[in-house]
């Protein structure tokens, strides 16, 4: 039949399209809802730019950790990740030696620090400090950190049964030298002394350190204060010298999640900063905490109803908290000021109900929460039953504001999870100069200047180069010479004192950081006196024969080139076999008169310079006449 | 900023988002695309139509291995498999699998799956092809 024949109505071939998928995952069933764009089920998808779906990338193990054994042999189970000071903190727990275990690592996983904090290349990693002993069961951990400590809390740290695993503080040279320690958390929360404390989870906020669920001393009845968050003063308790924590944490500095005060059912279970705010979850409540310090907390209760599931089901990112509540995810935002109102962002509306199944007797308590930059999304890692584990892996795209996933089950079970990027390099800050400069005698040492000789010790090193009076001097800076183009071992000091005695000293200069001195002051060098600058032009005229007794009988005259100076004239007459000195003449005088002399001959005369201070000049001359005596009648 | 797993049962710290492969306990397992489309009424909710076929677009990088099934009023039909290399140098990439069927419904989805991993692989698009008997009232 053909299509163009009148009254006949042809089929045509019609094409739609499902995508782009730039909704990501909604799952409904609904055929009146417009799912254009939206995926209803989708596995290991990512998306980038504009919108591109992608296969998601895998995943890499980066680093093993072992116990403390003889033998090493590996952990159990890793407990926490968390970014530390530059470098990253592990948790790991083994159910072999019973012992919990916190590594220091370099923070792109390729190296770990021992207790003296040497650096040992590599991806299998031994204990940097012990935590707790005698502990059977893999704890979950909170870690927070301020003024290079890292703060370690056990979930379970006290109940109403008594108090279990008290709180850890690590760091680097603050109990002993040069050594990472772990030492337990003391403080004195109720006058009684200084104690060991039990918090249940800790955090850093508005520089203070944050602590919920404490105990201290030896009876629940004073320890457990499960929905009670206790706050430090501003410098995470380090009130001495010696760096010792003491009574950080006064007892009236606290805070309860809601309104019953002491309440099981009002528990702090997780906490999160995003923003300015400090959120506070417990299992159906979650309030929000702003202020900056002890005299200005407000808290505003943000939820009543769903709360959150366990103490890893929560990822802050820039000002929003993600977590997962007792229904399902949900966010809140850190931007909502005291007295705003700001609830919880149910996110749970959209996801695919598989995840959901998350909360049905799949360890919701176990959930694991956290956030790649580098994908744009909040993973969340759970299990749908009671025996898988928790392998099952969702996202959340925060840029895009859609779900991916659920995806497949991930290839292990995950306990924690935690993000750690390189601050720096481990090659930077750029290093000091190698060595100090050695300085070596000074040479050509003159009236105003010397030369200052040293020899490098670094060749890209620049040299500061300074002097002092010996007597009665203060350091200066006489010049920094530069490596390039160089190296240079030596300069020349001017305009320096004469008859002076002077001290030196030298050092490297590199990136901003300093060798030691190498320093000469027995002194370093005297530098010699002035020589006073010759007369020129003498010359001697003779007035031939005189006509008294008394009358002169020549004249001498020269040309004065050193101010100041007096001119010595030297005389070397008939019969003399050397010059000796005539006269004096005064400063600035530029003739001599000769007066009578005995015996007509031939005189000889020069002249020289002297001055206080300098030596006196060269000769200048000699010069000759012959000058007449008397002859007349007496 | 790199994102880091511990593992539960183990003594490894695993990094998310590296290669095509999840880490298990004792090696790795492949990543793979695995989708399926909400439904498409060609003629709205009441009327049937002849659908004839769906269409992939995919950009690969180093060949793909899919299998893309017909969801027909909620029945998937068998899973056609399309496998090719990696793209010659200069291309984009980018390759277009047509799964013909016939069958007659109301509405389509989509599953496409990667069968085996190869390399990266972007989900361009997924379309159906059908005849519209006559439109829903």
């Amino acid at each position: 039949m053909a299509r163009n024949q009148p009254g006949v109505r042809v089929a045509e071939l019609q094409q739609t399209s499902f995508g782009p998928f730039s909704k990501g995952v909604i799952s409904t069933a609904n055929a009146l809802l417009d799912m254009k764009a939206a995926l209803k089920d989708a596995q290991n998808l990512r998306v980038v730019g504009a919108n591109q779906v992608l296969l998601r990338n895998g995943s890499t193990a980066v680093m093993t950790f072992q116990d403390d054994q003889g033998t090493p042999a590996n952990v159990t189970s890793i407990r926490g990740i968390s970014a530390f000071k530059d470098r990253a903190l592990v948790i790991a727990h083994s159910t072999v030696t019973n012992k919990v275990y916190a590594y220091v690592v370099a923070p792109d996983f390729t190296g770990w620090y021992a207790a003296n904090d040497t650096l040992t290349t590599g991806t299998t990693a031994a204990p940097t400090v012990v935590l707790w002993t005698s502990i059977t069961s893999p704890p979950d951990v909170t870690i927070a950190e301020g003024l290079g400590i890292a703060f370690v809390a056990h979930s379970e740290a006290a109940n109403a049964s008594g108090l279990n695993w008290p709180s850890y503080r690590i760091g680097f040279n603050i109990d002993v030298a040069s050594t990472w320690t772990a030492q337990t958390l003391q403080s004195n929360l109720d006058g009684a002394g200084s104690v060991n404390i039990y918090f249940a989870g800790v955090i850093s906020f508005e520089q203070s350190l944050w602590g919920w669920g404490f105990g201290a001393g030896n009876t629940a009845a004073t320890g457990y204060s499960p929905s009670r968050a206790r706050f430090s003063n501003p410098i995470f308790g380090f009130n001495d010298a010696s760096n010792v924590q003491r009574d950080f944490f006064n007892s009236e500095d606290d805070l309860d999640l809601g309104n019953r005060t002491g309440s099981v059912r009002e528990r702090i279970i997780a906490a999160a900063v995003a923003g300015p705010t400090l959120f506070l979850f417990g299992h159906e409540t979650v309030s929000r905490i702003q202020g900056y310090g002890r005299d200005s907390w407000q808290k505003t209760i943000a939820d009543t109803t769903y709360g959150i599931v366990g103490p890893k089901a929560l990822v802050s990112t820039g000002d929003t908290v993600y977590y997962w509540t007792n229904r399902g995810p949900a966010r809140l935002s850190g931007y909502v000021w005291y007295g705003q109102e700001g609830r919880p962002e149910p996110m749970w509306d959209a996801i695919n109900a598989a995840s959901l199944a998350a909360a049905n007797g799949g360890n919701p308590a176990g959930i694991v929460a956290g956030f790649a930059r580098d994908l744009d999304q909040v993973q969340w890692f759970y299990q749908s039953d009671s025996t898988e584990g928790l392998v099952r892996f969702a996202a959340y795209d925060i840029r895009r504001d859609i779900w991916l996933g659920p995806d497949s089950a991930v290839g292990v079970t995950v306990a924690c999870a935690g993000t750690v990027e390189p601050v720096f390099s481990e090659a930077s800050p750029p290093g000091p100069p190698s060595g100090a400069p050695t300085l070596n005698a000074a040479s050509s040492i003159g009236a105003s200047q010397a030369n200052i000789n040293y020899t490098v010790a670094d060749a890209t090193a620049d040299t500061e180069v300074w002097t002092q009076l010996h007597t009665g001097g203060t350091w200066a800076l006489l010049a920094t010479i530069p490596a390039n183009p160089g190296p240079t071992n030596a300069m020349t000091a001017v305009g320096l004192a004469s008859s002076t005695a002077y001290d030196a000293r030298v050092r490297h200069v590199k990136n901003g950081q300093f060798s030691s001195f190498a320093t000469n002051t027995s002194p370093y060098f005297t530098t010699t006196s002035l020589t006073a600058m010759a007369p020129t032009d003498v010359a001697v005229s003779s007035f031939g024969p005189p006509g008294s007794r008394t009358d002169p009988t020549g004249l001498l005259t020269w040309t004065v080139n050193e101010s100041g100076s007096k001119t010595e004239v030297w005389l070397k007459g008939p019969g003399d076999s050397s010059f000796h000195l005539l006269a004096t003449s005064p400063v600035g005088a530029t003739s001599y008169t000769i007066g009578p002399v005995s015996t007509t001959g031939t005189y000889n005369f020069e002249v020289r310079a002297t001055k206080p201070g300098y030596t006196a000049s060269g000769f200048d001359g000699p010069v000759s006449a012959t000058l007449f005596t008397y002859t007349g009648a007496i | 900023m790199p994102m880091f797993i511990g593992e539960s049962a183990g003594a490894r710290v695993i990094q998310v988002g590296l290669g095509l492969a999840d880490v298990t306990a004792s090696g790795t397992a492949p990543v793979l695309v695995d989708i399926t489309t909400h439904d498409i009424y060609p003629a709205g909710p009441g009327a049937s139509v002849v659908f004839a076929g769906l269409v992939v677009t995919l950009r690969h990088t180093g060949g793909y291995h899919v299998g893309v099934t017909p969801i027909v009023d909620g029945v998937s039909l068998t899973e056609q498999t399309f496998t090719a290399a990696p793209p010659v140098a200069g291309s984009d990439g980018v390759a277009v699998v047509r799964a013909a069927f016939r069958q007659r419904g109301i509405r389509v989805a989509a599953r496409v799956r990667q069968t085996a991993a190869d390399a990266d692989l972007e989900l361009v698009d997924v379309a159906e092809q059908a005849y519209v008997i006559r439109q829903a009232p």
